[in-house]
């Protein structure tokens, strides 16, 4: 009998346990939502450039495994972060989108104003995630 | 044909010989003092004895030129690698990076030891003591990891 109490005291303990564990991450990842909000004007951009290839729906794997846009907010802090500095990197170096994608779609070509507005925005967010 | 192997044998000489003349910029090895990672943070020794193996000669200031890197046209590769190397990753200018860009190259490097793109496979052809095993990349990238959340606290 005694047995049997503790065996049902120690699992009701772990099951608390576990329960809080969920209800700590949940609360993780909700502060990292709450913290992370592409404006309009930059996902107007994201959406004629660079939306097409990084979304979860995308036909290229390669795209998809270097930047979900759709899945930003689910990513931990540090990974956010480096994917905004990866964000501003290729676009500093004029590496996005592809020469290959711009001969056949050349419309979706970033303008330098809008490479400079991604640029500092990407920048900018990294910096608030920080701070 | 003897004639044509004898004449394209010693063009080829020739070649080789007035290449040598072609004047190369070998990037040197001037570093920030206090600037380098191995001076601003502690790194265990599992990792830090392969970041000095596999990634120093092509990410840092230290670099140890090997012998082919006077000798071209493998000097023009070489100058190149360490070139963009330390474009991408300098660890002898770490403490001047902010932290963003510290956390970005982290992961950066635990993405590339992870999918082993990094050390590049034409150098660790030719050094030994570069090539990677799967232990020796996870110690890297728990590393990595770690630092990353450190940073962030």
């Amino acid at each position: 009998m005694m047995l049997s109490m503790i065996s049902l005291t120690a699992f009701a303990f772990l099951l608390f346990s576990a329960f809080q564990a969920d209800v700590q991450s949940e609360k993780t990842m909700s502060v990292a939502e709450a913290t992370f909000e592409i404006p309009e004007d930059i996902q107007n951009i994201l959406d004629k450039s660079c939306f097409g290839c990084h979304n979860v729906d995308a036909t290229s794997d390669k795209a998809k495994k270097k930047l979900l846009i759709d899945q930003m907010h689910e990513l931990s802090k540090i990974k956010l972060v480096a994917a905004l500095g990866d964000i501003r990197e290729t676009v500093e170096n004029g590496d996005m989108p592809p020469q290959k994608f711009l001969d056949k779609f050349p419309d979706k070509a970033l303008t330098a104003e809008e490479a400079e507005k991604l640029k500092d925005w990407a920048g900018k967010a990294a910096d608030d995630l920080l701070k | 044909m003897k004639k044509i192997f004898r004449f394209v044998g010693i063009a080829l000489l020739l070649a080789f010989v007035l290449i040598q003349f072609i004047p190369n910029d070998m990037p040197g090895n001037e570093a920030v003092k206090g600037m380098d990672i191995f001076e601003i943070s502690d790194i265990p020794e599992e990792v830090s004895v392969h970041l000095k193996n596999a990634c120093y000669d092509c990410h840092s200031h230290a670099v140890n030129h090997p012998w082919y890197a006077s000798i071209a046209p493998a000097s023009w590769l070489v100058a190149k690698d360490i070139r963009e190397g330390r474009k991408e990753l300098d660890f002898s200018a770490w403490g001047s990076l902010s932290l963003r860009d510290q956390l970005k190259l982290l992961v950066d490097i635990s993405e590339e030891v992870h999918e082993e793109t990094m050390p590049l496979p034409i150098y660790t052809f030719m050094h030994a003591d570069a090539r990677l095993n799967s232990e020796q990349r996870e110690a890297i990238i728990r590393w990595a990891e770690s630092y990353a959340e450190a940073l962030l606290e």
